[in-house]
């Protein structure tokens, strides 16, 4: 495999010694009991990456699935031996923001980006943000239509964006895509304290920073299982948390300059 | 690299170069930032480290930078790299930057106003890899005001009341793991920051140690400008911040990792390179042959977490705390399920399993617990789990009890539960000792000895406490070794052995 980064790295950036970078991108799947699915997310991800001329390897994390989802992730990489697949087995449920910071330090792309390992996104999706590569320090997706979301649902999704547009002062589509970021910004800035609420949290710091980024629209994808209803206590409780973070970092960077 | 290994292992994606990486940050400091490097250099002198500094200057508008790069070109033999923050950054903010640019596998802020003397330095990097986290703590400071020394205790008082966790002082500058810092810390926080980064790793289950210094006298009077508005608000945050976590752990408790495996038979540890130089070696004397043949074998046994401290530190210790094992064997000989309840490292249990029918060790430190496990011997196997016996009994039937050091780290109002909880999983007749330090004893410890002994008996507090569940109590009085009847006031160390449960 060539391990010369295909994307020439940001002259006002310098990649610092202490982190180590030798691919262009790296993916992280997250798994939870997703025997059925997770193959087919990993074939999806082999059609992308045929398609996008860059090094890269995929991370998955099994985060205490209990059903066959690691066996079954062992076998494929076991018949697809070209294809840089590890599996990293959290020794008990983390969630998904923690296990997302925790595989930036275990991994060795330019780039990150988190796919979801029950294979919703389309194979033509990921190429089009994985296409943006390098063009910015974050690429943003967003789905400007959404079939099958209910009316309740699009109107949280939709408040859920104006409040964090509204105290973090700025104005994206979408928080909850999944973004591709430079890996070291995650290690360097995401907080592993937030659930839910972590993508805002990430992207709103990010643009404290001065990162660049792109808007991207995608077609809006079929969810073909239901995940669950988001909106519980928990939820609830870290979201607040994240929004309210969100707006000290405003209110300082307002008073105190940044 | 001459750090001791560890458990775990470098992540794949950062670089681990050198031992240690020491961070100076500078604002204004052309006058001190010449002879911090100096003095880090004479401390790690001593030290058989690799290392590197990294002087930050945090937008000076004197010459720091220019001393610092005329430094660098004429001693071209010191590792040392500048960075200039485009504006101030503040101290937390260049504290994790520095962390990514560090190679180094720890990583230790040091001011850049040359207040530390080479001695406490030393100190604190000489211990480096002896626990993920070695804070500093300042027993007594000199030429501090009153009303600073209220707001320091206070301070740490709410930390450690919000946090549930212990410390002596949360704004010394302890040696971290780089990688903890890089991982763990947030920059969100001034002031707060260290409390912050503490916390969260001993959440995480962080191993550390304190370790009390001479105070450090400030000569010039930096510190004043401490208490002032954007100070509060971040502090404030930083405890908010704190308090979530708490009741985060307290609502949202960390999902067990389901069924525990029993504990793997573990493999034989590498030979270490003089056992290769021994390796076709005989003994001259015939019958110490079969020493070299066990440890080819089996390869060679390590000390416990604690026990390897003690060697370290402290050796002749280690003969006190074995002999208070000998005399539990003595008592438990041939019962037939003994339970020991905080076993620490669990080095001594041996001596114990040695004499008994079946022994299980618990400890409330899952790390402790892992470090038993590993190093488990086949043929001296014992039950070893993490239990807390403030939260309930531990299940099962015992004949024996015994927790040996346990009762002065217990809080006077948690004691009753504590004891009658490991009275509940007492058979009829069942046996419990009770050993800790005299409350007479403490005079003479030091200051790393005394961390966390809230609750050290006199032979009449003891024998008050276990005549509330027993019949029978027989009070022991130890010197170092030596176990004896003497006049409990100058006994050192007590052991109280209780039978004849009074609710049986």
């Amino acid at each position: 495999m060539n391990t010369t980064p295909a994307v020439p790295p940001r002259d006002d950036e310098p990649v610092p010694p202490g982190v180590v970078e030798a691919l262009d991108l790296t993916m992280f799947v997250p798994c939870y009991n997703e025997e059925a699915r997770i193959t087919g997310t990993l074939e999806t991800i082999k059609a992308a990456m045929a398609e996008v001329p860059c090094t890269y390897e995929v991370i998955v994390v099994d985060d205490g699935s209990n059903d066959r989802t690691a066996a079954v992730i062992e076998e494929f990489c076991r018949t697809n031996p070209d294809m840089p697949v590890r599996l990293h087995k959290n020794q008990r449920n983390l969630g998904l923001s923690r296990s997302f910071v925790d595989t930036a330090f275990r991994s060795r792309g330019r780039y990150y980006r988190l796919v979801c390992g029950d294979n919703v996104e389309p194979r033509g999706s990921m190429v089009k943000i994985l296409r943006a590569i390098g063009s910015a320090d974050i690429i943003i997706p967003y789905y400007p239509v959404l079939p099958g979301k209910s009316g309740v649902r699009k109107f949280i999704s939709r408040l859920y964006t104006t409040l964090v547009d509204l105290l973090g002062g700025y104005r994206i589509n979408y928080y909850n895509g999944c973004a591709l970021y430079r890996r070291f910004h995650v290690m360097r800035w995401a907080s592993y304290n937030y659930g839910f609420g972590f993508q805002a949290h990430l992207i709103t710091t990010l643009l404290d920073e001065g990162a660049t980024y792109t808007q991207v629209p995608l077609e809006g994808f079929h969810l073909t299982k239901d995940r669950g209803s988001p909106l519980n206590l928990r939820n609830f409780l870290s979201t607040g948390h994240t929004l309210i973070e969100i707006f000290i970092r405003r209110l300082r960077r307002t008073f105190y300059g940044n | 690299m001459t750090t001791p290994a560890r458990q775990w292992s470098t992540p794949d994606g950062i670089r681990e170069e050198l031992d240690l990486t020491l961070f100076i940050p500078c604002l204004n400091e052309e006058k001190c930032v010449v002879p911090t490097i100096e003095t880090v250099r004479a401390a790690m002198d001593g030290l058989a480290y690799s290392y590197e500094i990294l002087v930050t200057d945090d937008g000076s508008r004197d010459r720091t930078a220019n001393v610092v790069e005329e430094y660098i070109q004429a001693n071209p033999g010191v590792s040392v790299r500048l960075h200039r923050n485009p504006g101030n950054s503040g101290l937390a903010r260049s504290f994790v930057d520095a962390s990514f640019r560090g190679r180094g596998r720890y990583l230790r802020l040091i001011c850049g106003d040359n207040v530390e003397p080479k001695e406490s330095m030393a100190a604190i990097l000489g211990r480096l890899g002896q626990a993920d986290i070695i804070i500093p703590y300042y027993p007594v400071v000199p030429g501090k005001s009153a009303s600073r020394l209220f707001i320091s205790s206070f301070y740490t008082r709410i930390v450690n009341l919000l946090s549930g966790h212990r410390l002596h002082y949360y704004n010394g500058h302890p040696l971290y793991r780089r990688y903890d810092v890089m991982r763990w810390a947030s920059y969100n926080y001034g002031f707060g920051f260290q409390a912050d980064l503490l916390t969260t790793l001993l959440d995480e289950g962080a191993m550390h140690q304190e370790l009390a210094l001479a105070a450090v006298h400030r000569e010039k009077g930096r510190g004043t400008s401490s208490v002032n508005l954007r100070n509060f608000l971040s502090v404030t945050s930083s405890l908010l911040e704190i308090t979530s976590r708490r009741l985060k752990r307290y609502f949202y408790p960390p999902k067990p990792a389901g069924p525990v495996a029993p504990p793997a038979v573990p493999a034989p540890l590498p030979p270490s390179a003089p056992l290769h130089i021994m390796n076709d070696a005989t003994t001259r004397e015939p019958q110490y042959q079969h020493s070299l043949e066990l440890v080819k074998e089996s390869g060679p046994a390590s000390l416990g977490l604690m026990t390897n401290q003690a060697w370290h530190d402290d050796p002749r210790h280690l003969v006190f705390t074995l002999s208070r094992y000998k005399f539990v064997a003595k008592m438990l000989a041939d019962r037939a399920h003994v339970l020991e309840v905080g076993c620490g490292d669990a080095f001594g249990t041996r001596i114990v399993a040695q004499s008994v029918k079946r022994l299980t060790a618990t400890d409330f430190d899952p790390v402790f617990v892992a470090d038993v496990t590993r190093r488990m011997d086949p043929q001296w196997r014992f039950e070893c789990k993490a239990h807390d016996m403030l939260s309930g009994p531990f299940p099962g039937r015992y004949d024996g009890a015994y927790a040996l050091d346990v009762i002065e780290h217990i809080e006077p109002k948690d004691e009753q539960n504590f004891v009658s909880n490991i009275v509940k999983s007492l058979t009829r007749e069942g046996v419990l000792l009770l050993g800790c330090p005299s409350l007479q004893s403490q005079a003479y410890a030091s200051p790393p000895s005394k961390a966390g002994h809230v609750n050290c008996k006199t032979g009449d507090t003891m024998r008050t406490l276990l005549s509330q569940y027993f019949h029978n109590v027989f009070i022991f009085s130890m010197n170092d070794e030596v176990v004896h009847t003497g006049y409990t006031p100058m006994a050192h160390y007590l052991i109280g052995v209780a039978c004849t449960r009074k609710d049986a």
